[in-house]
């Protein structure tokens, strides 16, 4: 700032005290008395610039930084007490000379207002359909991600907590989404931008559990203190002006800021939250002495023999028994354990009653802290909001542990007598994490299953892994089973096998706005925001991992071992070792640099006595997003030597071989400008229609000029028919007012991007190094006709208040036609591409809202409301070129569509009973069915007339769902409690049923049914064991598909509804004297459980969380929270 | 005040809209290739202008080097089980995977669209001599898949009926809608475009390639040039390709199975068999994906004791034994050395990635037959029986040139009386050229063995065939059946493309 500047503020300041000095001595002339007092708000948070007014004077005053205002007035005149954002009071002057004022917000005023990112718009004027969410209403204390506590809260909006860890986004869809093959998720808009997440990671990527999920959350970074209000944009209409990106929805979020002639305060808020480690309860598994039954039969069908078990890839308590039998003591001149069958049995017998508890092993109770120190004040040009927030989760397991710093600082000047209003904004945050050292999932297509290499997910450990094993021996040493033909203890691998991730996410933002005239105001928004993450998978030379690199022990295991290499330049070379020494450094880097600029103006009159109204509103938008992301696979990195390198060459030739490149670096770039203008008119405020265009351009397609401009228009009107004469005058209806809306909105899909064709690079894929050669693809051809996916809305809303508003109804219907949409088609071939994308599909999407919120009851002790929302709605694909594969649509992850049912539908294989050797048998009735060969007709790649023979269980995604809360104000004390819900849609029982199992494995309870002997399959529906002869019998591969088809089969879903206990919580307040004597301006303190517990599920579920995919990685479910907080303000 | 802030908004607005937007929005999204303007990136779209897919799993058992082992024998894969048996039985098949004939189209086709992609480029950029290698090799490669595919999916060439046969699509552009129309035409149009494609393209091909064997070289286009007039009947010019390809000393670039792979490992059969760089009889190669190495021995209707006898067993005309060693503990798994896979690995804890196979498009050993066929349709005899005796001497044990080289008149005294009407092409075989044509067909059965060359020779000579199942029941596909024509794809049927008549 300039001196000239400070100089001419310095001036109007004295001004405005000379002009206030001249009233109070004006006063003084008339001789009234002298009033005093301090103006607060409700938290006893001082309120300056407060304006007093005597009635039927024109005199008046205004409250100081402090609070205190000093006025002359008489017994008996009337001050009318004023501020913006308060209801305004009137105060009959008695004897007393102190009047000391509070403030209550004026709730119903702040939610006149809508906030979509780019305007405030008045809700009377706003056709679309919207809701604003207070963060403070809505806030989950303990819970880190913002996002999270959407659940249940929006009518229209699911959120999925397909996965708890934090970092990981939920699955959020609005109003079930609108693209078949491409992006789902709404846009997050936080404070007018958007906010783009690290990773771009479709809805099956999200369940996967791989890590780069922890990335995948936009708002991570955000303090939840931070977060003033939420504001869930719907329909066309409201999501107008975010044109192309829209098609999903907007989340606009409006963090906090500072108000003018605010006293400076001190806010400090503490969460201490405590998770519960889960329980078998919640898992029916069997127990050890079950278990080592289970294997008992195992070992009569042919397995767990010697052999196998000692030098096969699995093994757990057989295989420290013949670890124990061949281990010969020199010094006692005997083996350690006897090979007679009483010595294996007594052997076998202190597993038999180990019975583990893993989550007790594997889960602390350790506490998460979240510490926010804020700031916010203002004067007269200027407010400012900071914050400091700290974070800390020292894990729910022995592998996790999340730091976060995060700060917020911004600043808003008021100039040339506020015309000119500029804000800075800085957000930054910082994480560190450690997570379970976790590889890729892979999808096995042809047998049916996901595998993932090296799982070492605590989780999926406990509820995956025998309750026979031990941690450790009764000496309390670490006891190791095998895997992947080494030592595997899971305590000793999470020290040896983890990932670090560190994650900095820093955002300058600066707005500017000014007046050009009464009707005219200029707005500038730049924003620049940079993010990155690096990841370090450490897998040290003591790691499982590192040990399967070097188990050769015997030829069969050399044979065996997919971690060894075989040299094809020597055609008779053995497989050898070739990670000698060291362990695995695997770095990752992903950043993110993005940048915004908008320019608008908004022009608003009114004509003809106010009668007509008018805004219009237009500007223009740049936004420039790069990511870009490397990893690099270090071998031979020694842990234990200070990091020296000594890599065998030989590895990177195997890896190079296997087609798996050591690095990588891939870069992604996106460019959009758009162009928006809207236009608002309404007569009397009765009437109000509204109307926007947008013209977006995008980069998606590269150089083709082809539709990268896309314009997107809407029409909406509303009439507020509590403006009509003949319902001001009811006593009942408060408020009404109907909105009709239509629009078009749409998105470029990021999987079709060939307006031109698309060259990559690639290396042709040939046995010996010295043949390969690089090569260019046509990865795709040219689809000059490719175009943006569309959605087409009609959008009928309704607003009814009953009651002074103490009765507020919300409903509206929509019907959605998306067109254009993205799917793959099986082409004749001959263009040279057989599976292309383009715009085949057609959706349709009907749906209801609804939600009421009461003040049950308003006394000025005790206070009751009551908010319920619920939506529904039914998505049918209509058109449709691309054939699921079986796999796609019986595996529940959303990917499987067809034609006629919703978009991620979940089938089954039709479950026919066992047969009479205890195997599932299906497609009995197929005319192809052969007896001999019984499982030759599954084919999980299938596509050809799938549905002729898959069973139709339901969408994988919820299509009702709502919440219902209930908040108790009485006196300092307050309580709340709410409620989530969902509904409609079906989930995958976890695949529990195999062709194979070891002694790791476990089983759940309803084994003990299991058919055993011929004529079980009368009375039980659960699959044999399969013994090694039946499996020589049907084949291995047959076997395995069929059991997978089981895990797939009508007899493994359950219903996906739920009624869930989402949190309880009780407050208090401390009162007005206590604190002063404290000399604080506000005291509180509070209890609160989060996701105590489900109210309703599916019994098949027993217990386990409908929500929660169980995919292993870094997946973990959302864990139940106990949270004490504490909020002191100074 | 007012106009002039106006006025900058305005101008800004403007300013960004005009220059900016479209410069902006040429931005590359991502790491694909912006443009294909140097001739090396046409060069390297060419390196992907060859079929990878595999023809050998589905035109082996079509062809009578098939026989059913019993229901014992299976793939062990789903898919190629019924593969084989479906082929077997001269079938139609819907499937998709790998090692399938709807698999071979799509892949042919892409080949098609990278070569037609490097002569679009090439004309977009000008053309010129620096062009002139990469325009040769661009044309070869979309003559020959082309070709294969002709001669897989349409009627054999005749020069009678070749006008009013069927072809398959011949795509000379790159395709720029999403669903694009095309024609099958006919086989007499395929051919004229092929030739045209292979006289224009082989003037201009230079050997200027990083791995040769993947790639047209000189010689390679010669070799294919001989398969393609070979199939028309036009000898002078089989003659004089197949001469260009072999170069000046044919014996030394064979594959000289009885010195170099007889005495060797199983392994190091297969490793030179495929091998680019130690095996000169190799003129073009190509890496499938491909299953084929997991259930060429073990496939039901492959050879079982009977095929193994005719082909193997008996020896040669040269009165040594063929130095094939055959594989396998029994004739359940009976094989010949001659596959090798590559896995590339997706998922090394669940043992899934993709598998690839080399293959041997085009050889020396090939070439020198065609020769000799052609030197026996023009009466030179002499010539055709030196070519047939530098192929035995190079595939038989103990062979001595002392004692065991034949003669022209051996060869018609060994062949005397060899029906005329088995081999029935279009042209016409005359009686002198018969027993040296029958004697060529005979080597080429056992030396092209799981090659996939069988077939193509069955279908060229209007050889009737006759699959019999291990119940004894026999199966005939006669002369001029429908069924020589694999189906065209499903999904091409679909899109309106005729069929081919059942």
């Amino acid at each position: 700032m300039t001196n000239s500047n400070i100089y001419s503020m310095k001036r109007k300041l004295t001004c405005v005290l000379t002009f206030f000095l001249v009233l109070t001595m004006q006063f003084a002339f008339t001789q009234e008395k002298s009033i005093k007092g301090k103006i607060t708000d409700s938290n006893g948070v001082p309120l300056g610039g407060v304006t007093i007014i005597v009635e039927g004077s024109n005199r008046g005053a205004a409250s100081n930084f402090d609070g205190d205002y000093t006025i002359l007035a008489k017994t008996g005149s009337v001050l009318k007490v004023s501020f913006i954002g308060m209801k305004t009071q009137t105060i009959t002057v008695g004897s007393q000379t102190t009047i000391n004022i509070v403030m209550d917000e004026d709730r119903e005023n702040l939610d006149t207002v809508v906030i979509t990112g780019y305007q405030n718009v008045k809700r009377e004027l706003f056709t679309g359909a919207s809701q604003t969410i207070k963060a403070a209403d809505i806030k989950l204390d303990g819970e880190a991600d913002i996002s999270r506590a959407l659940e249940g809260r929006v009518a229209g909006v699911s959120v999925q907590n397909v996965t708890g860890t934090f970092g990981a986004s939920p699955r959020i869809t609005i109003r079930g989404s609108s693209s078949i093959l491409g992006d789902t998720k709404p846009i997050w808009i936080i404070d007018g931008v958007i906010q783009e997440e690290i990773v771009n990671l479709s809805v099956s990527d999200l369940v996967s559990g791989d890590a780069n999920t922890l990335l995948s959350s936009a708002v991570a970074g955000l303090n939840a203190s931070d977060v003033e209000s939420f504001e869930i944009l719907k329909d066309a209409s409201a999501t107008a002006l975010y044109g192309a990106r829209a098609l999903n929805g907007v989340v606009v979020i409006t963090t906090k800021s500072g108000k003018k002639n605010q006293k400076p305060t001190f806010n400090y808020a503490a969460e201490y939250a405590v998770r519960d480690i889960p329980r078998y309860t919640n898992y029916d598994l069997l127990n050890s002495q079950e278990t080592v039954s289970v294997y008992r039969e195992m070992e009569t069908k042919g397995f767990l023999n010697l052999p196998s078990s000692f030098q096969g890839r699995y093994g757990g308590i057989y295989n420290i028994m013949y670890r124990a039998i061949n281990n010969f003591d020199e010094t006692t001149g005997q083996f350690q354990l006897q090979n007679t069958p009483e010595a294996r049995a007594r052997f076998l017998q202190q597993y038999e009653l180990a019975n583990t508890n893993w989550f007790k092993t594997l889960f602390s109770a350790a506490p998460t802290q979240t510490h926010t120190l804020s700031f916010s004040g203002g004067g007269e040009n200027s407010t400012s909001y900071a914050s400091l927030g700290y974070y800390t989760d020292g894990g729910w397991t022995v592998a996790d542990r999340v730091r976060r710093i995060t700060g917020n600082l911004r600043n808003t000047y008021f100039l040339m007598d506020d015309k000119l209003k500029i804000t800075t904004q800085l957000q930054g945050s910082i994480r560190n994490q450690l997570a379970p050292g976790t590889f890729a999932r892979q999808e096995d297509v042809v047998s049916g299953s996901y595998t993932r290499d090296f799982d070492i997910n605590p989780f999926s450990y406990a509820i995956n892994t025998s309750r026979a094993l031990r941690p450790r021996d009764a000496d309390g040493n670490l006891e190791y089973s095998r895997y992947n033909w080494a030592p595997f203890n899971i305590l000793d691998e999470l020290k040896n096998n983890g990932i670090e991730l560190n994650v900095s996410d820093i955002k300058f933002q600066g707005q500017g706005e000014y007046e050009i005239n009464k009707n005219i105001t200029y707005n500038f928004l730049g924003s620049a925001r940079y993010a990155t993450s690096n990841g370090e998978h450490a897998i040290t030379e003591n790691s499982n991992v590192a040990g399967a690199y070097r188990a050769d022990e015997t030829t069969i295991v050399q044979d065996q071992n997919t971690f060894l290499f075989s040299d094809p330049d020597f055609p008779n070379s053995r497989p050898k070792v070739v990670l000698p020494v060291g362990g695995i450094l695997i770095t990752s880097k992903n950043t993110l640099v993005t940048y915004t600029f908008r320019n608008t103006l908004d022009f608003t009159k009114r004509f003809n006595n106010e009668a007509h109204g008018i805004r219009i509103y237009g500007g223009q938008e740049y936004r420039y997003t790069d990511r870009t992301e490397t990893k690099n696979t270090g071998y031979g990195y020694q842990f234990s030597r200070g990091g020296t390198v000594f890599t065998d060459p030989d590895i990177l030739k195997k890896a190079i071989l296997e087609g798996n490149p050591y690095f990588s670096a891939e870069e992604t770039r996106q460019r959009e400008v758009s162009f928006f203008a809207n236009l608002t008119y309404d007569f009397e405020k009765k009437y109000v229609l509204n109307v926007t265009g947008n013209y977006e351009g995008s980069n998606r397609a590269g150089k083709s000029s082809d539709s990268r401009w896309l314009p997107t228009y809407t029409i909406g009107g509303k009439w507020n028919v509590d403006k009509e004469d003949f319902i001001k005058k009811s006593d009942i209806v408060s408020s009404l007012a109907f909105r009709p809306s239509y629009g078009l909105v749409a998105l470029l899909a990021d999987n079709a991007t060939n307006n031109l064709a698309v060259f990559r690079s690639q290396i042709t894929d040939r046995t010996y190094n010295d043949d390969r050669e690089n090569y260019i693809d046509i990865e795709d051809l040219q689809n000059s006709e490719l175009t943006w996916e569309k959605t087409l809305e009609l959008n009928l809303g309704v607003d009814v208040g009953f009651f002074h508003n103490r009765i507020m109804l919300n409903f509206d219907a929509y019907f959605r036609k998306g067109k254009d949409l993205i799917d793959l088609i099986r082409t004749t071939g001959i263009g040279g591409e057989s599976l292309k994308l383009g715009n085949n599909s057609e959706m349709t999407t009907n749906g209801i809202e609804f939600q009421v919120n009461t003040v049950n009851i308003d006394s000025d002790d005790f206070r009751w409301k009551t908010g319920f929302n619920i939506s529904h709605f039914n998505q049918e694909v209509t058109s449709l070129k691309q054939e699921s594969n079986v796999f796609d649509l019986v595996t529940g992850t959303g990917r499987g569509n067809a034609i006629g049912y919703p978009k991620g539908a979940l089938f089954s294989y039709k479950f026919e009973g066992l047969n009479n050797y205890g195997l599932p048998t299906f497609l009995t009735e197929d005319p192809d069915f052969n007896p001999a060969k019984p499982y030759d007709l599954i084919d999980f790649q299938d596509t050809d007339k799938v549905l002729d023979y898959l069973v139709y269980e339901g969408p994988t995604e919820a299509n009702v769902s709502g919440g219902l809360s209930n908040s108790f104000t009485y006196k300092n004390w307050d309580f709340s409690f709410f409620i989530s819900f969902s509904a409609g849609n079906k989930v995958r029982l976890a695949s529990a049923y195999k062709s194979k199992y070891t002694d790791l494995d476990v089983f759940p309870r309803e084994f003990v049914n299991r058919w055993i002997a011929s004529g079980d399959e009368n009375i039980t529906n659960v699959p044999t064991i399969a013994s090694q002869s039946v499996l020589q019998a049907f084949g291995e591969n047959e076997l395995e598909r069929a059991y997978n088809a089981y895990n797939y089969s009508t007899a493994r879903t359950a219903d996906g509804d739920f009624i869930r206990m989402k949190n309880i919580a009780l407050g208090y307040n401390f009162d007005k004297q206590t604190i002063n004597k404290l000399g604080i301006s506000n005291f509180r303190l509070s209890l609160q459980t989060t996701n105590p517990f489900l109210i309703y599920s599916d019994s098949k579920l027993g217990g386990q969380d409908p929500e929660f995919f169980r995919s292993g990685g870094v997946a973990y479910p959302i864990s139940r929270l106990f949270t004490f907080s504490l909020n002191v303000g100074f | 005040m007012k106009n002039i802030k106006f006025n900058i908004i305005k101008v800004l607005a403007f300013v960004l809209l005009a220059s900016s937007c479209n410069d902006v929005l040429d931005e590359t999204p991502d790491n694909r290739i912006e443009a294909l303007d140097t001739p090396e990136k046409i060069a390297e779209l060419l390196v992907g202008a060859y079929p990878d897919a595999a023809y050998v799993p589905f035109l082996e058992p079509m062809s009578d080097n098939a026989g059913d082992k019993g229901p014992s024998a299976d793939t062990g894969i789903d898919f190629a089980t019924t593969l084989n048996k479906r082929m077997y039985f001269w079938d139609d098949i819907n499937d998709t995977d790998d090692d399938t004939p709807t698999n071979y189209w799509n892949r042919a086709y892409k080949a098609i669209a990278q070569a037609n992609q490097a002569l679009a480029s090439i004309e977009a950029l000008g053309g010129g001599s620096t062009y002139n290698a990469l325009k040769g090799e661009a044309l070869l490669c979309r003559a020959y898949a082309h070709f294969m595919l002709v001669s897989i999916f349409s009627k054999a060439y005749s020069s009678a009926t070749a006008s009013t046969d069927m072809g398959i699509p011949y795509v000379t552009k790159p395709e720029t809608v999403l669903l694009a129309k095309y024609e099958r035409g006919n086989v007499a149009q395929v051919y004229s475009q092929i030739q045209n494609d292979i006289e224009t393209g082989i003037p201009l091909i230079k050997d200027e390639y990083n791995v040769p064997a993947y790639h047209f070289t000189k010689r390679a286009a010669h070799a294919f040039a001989s398969r393609f007039y070979l199939n028309k009947g036009d000898w002078q010019k089989v003659i004089d390709h197949s001469t260009e390809a072999l170069g000046t000393n044919a014996l030394n670039v064979l594959r000289n199975w009885t010195t170099n792979y007889a005495p060797k490992t199983y392994s190091e059969q297969n490793y030179f068999y495929a091998s680019s760089t130690d095996e000169p009889a190799n003129l073009l190669l190509v890496s499938a994906s491909s299953l084929y190495n997991r259930f060429h021995y073990s496939a039901r209707y492959q050879m079982n004791s009977a095929i193994a006898s005719k082909l193997f067993f008996g020896g040669n005309i040269s009165g040594n034994d063929w130095s094939f060693g055959i594989y396998g503990s029994s004739d359940l798994y009976y094989n010949i050395p001659k596959f090798q896979e590559y896995f590339k690995v997706t998922n090394q804890a669940a043992g899934t990635g993709n598998a690839f196979v080399t293959y041997v498009l085009l050889s020396t050993d090939e070439v020198l037959l065609n020769r000799a066929e052609a030197y026996a349709m023009l009466g030179q005899f002499d010539k055709a029986t030196t070519d047939i005796n530098w192929s035995l001497s190079v595939k038989s044990d103990n062979y001595n040139p002392a004692t065991d080289v034949l003669t022209a008149s051996e060869i018609a005294t060994l062949y005397q009386g060899f029906p005329t009407t088995t081999y029935t092409p279009f042209y016409g075989i005359p009686g002198a050229s018969l027993p040296f044509v029958a004697a060529i067909l005979d080597i080429k059965q056992t030396i092209f063995y799981n090659d996939g060359l069988r077939w193509f020779d069955i279908k060229r000579h209007n050889v009737e065939l006759t699959h019999t199942d291990i119940l004894g029941n026999s199966y005939k596909l006669p002369k001029n059946d429908n069924r020589r024509q694999v189906q065209i794809p499903e999904s091409a049927q679909s899109f309106g493309i005729p069929q081919n008549p059942r």
